[in-house]
């Protein structure tokens, strides 16, 4: 009984946390298997928290989506590669307000950690962090191939930590198989 | 063991409510309109009004174009790019909301804890947060609104968003062409 209880308060802990989810979006019309090499393009990490917005950050999930997209037979060139492989990381604080409501912290906030004061006073309970990757077709100009990841994190670095997991899920399923 | 089915039966009626979010559709069309004259349709340039990375990209207006396309077509009609007899245009909006929700305990009669039962006990208030996306589909003939389904669902996620808007917009245009009731709206349907 006491088994049967504690898997049941497992579940709702598990329906309650789970709040990674993802999305891969590409052009039906491209046959990805063309595709033989790639470039990065300048990416963007779009956050205050200097654990996310980070030399360190970038060159790990870099070096992530390189191996992926090594690994599934594309070579990356310096300039001119078929695609172009850009990806944006981006983080938006929240505070539980006293009523235990989420509320987001505007730009400017929330700098000083978790429970810190910040500029606003306002702590910051949990990140939900966004990461988009892109592939853009050089011929065309033309966005091809899309991952989006959300994960909602109790500190930015917990999500930090994860993005080069995450540009791996994203990648699982490349090259796409058309419909 | 009948109570431990109880107490399992229970624990999934919660975790079911905890999980479950509004969708509701609308169909409403133009009753003097006679549908099977239809033949030829256009597709319109749609819009997304979304910050979501995962909705506001070529992509996802092409997937739905595609499913309108597709759809359409089985259901008889020809896709044309000129002097169509009517013109369908998607879009797709959202909102984000952040709610707070109380769990209340349930309370199990049966032989458990020596014979008072099972108490599953409540929680909350918890933050949450959640996307609220409408898709709407526009039938335009010579100027004029024919035929609109209207779709809101609510997820927690915009990627969960971006798997059901394509759903929902075939849902829609499974109840395309309209049986005629003497009144221009459907109820909305869940």
């Amino acid at each position: 009984m006491r088994a049967a209880t504690l898997c049941i308060c497992l579940a709702l802990s598990a329906a309650i946390l789970a709040a990674d989810d993802h999305v891969v979006q590409f052009d039906r019309g491209v046959d990805f298997r063309a595709i033989k090499t790639f470039s990065f393009r300048p990416s963007v990490i779009d956050s205050e928290r200097p654990e996310l917005d980070s030399q360190l950050v970038r060159a790990n999930l870099t070096a992530a989506i390189r191996t992926a997209l090594v690994a599934r037979g594309l070579t990356e060139t310096a300039a001119d590669g078929d695609v172009f492989v850009d990806f944006n990381v981006s983080g938006q604080d929240y505070s539980i307000g006293p009523f235990g409501r989420a509320h987001p912290i505007p730009p400017g906030r929330g700098r000083a950690g978790r429970r810190g004061a910040g500029e606003s006073g306002m702590p910051v309970d949990f990140t939900e962090g966004v990461l988009v990757l892109d592939l853009t077709a050089r011929g065309s100009g033309l966005l091809i191939w899309r991952g989006v990841y959300r994960d909602s994190e109790r500190d930015p670095s917990s999500f930090a930590k994860k993005l080069p997991a995450d540009a791996r899920k994203l990648l699982d399923g490349y090259p796409p198989r058309p419909r | 063991m009948r109570t431990i089915r109880l107490t399992l039966l229970a624990a999934l009626a919660v975790v079911g409510a905890t999980l479950v979010l509004a969708d509701e559709r609308t169909i409403q069309f133009d009753t003097s309109v006679d549908f099977r004259t239809i033949k030829t349709f256009a597709i319109a340039p749609g819009r997304v009004e979304s910050d979501k990375p995962e909705l506001d990209n070529r992509l996802f207006l092409l997937e739905l174009q595609d499913i309108v396309r597709t759809t359409l077509t089985g259901k008889g009609l020809t896709a044309v790019t000129d002097a169509a007899d009517v013109s369908v245009a998607v879009v797709v909006t959202d909102a984000d909301f952040s709610v707070t929700r109380r769990q209340t305990g349930v309370g199990i009669v049966g032989p458990g804890m020596r014979g008072r039962g099972t108490a599953l006990p409540g929680s909350g208030p918890r933050p949450e947060l959640f996307t609220e996306g409408t898709v709407v589909i526009d039938m335009m003939r010579s100027g004029s609104l024919v035929w609109r389904g209207t779709s809101r669902d609510e997820e927690r996620s915009g990627p969960g968003l971006a798997r059901r808007i394509p759903e929902n917009v075939r849902k829609l245009l499974s109840e395309y062409p309209p049986k005629h009731r003497g009144s221009n709206a459907v109820a909305p349907t869940r």
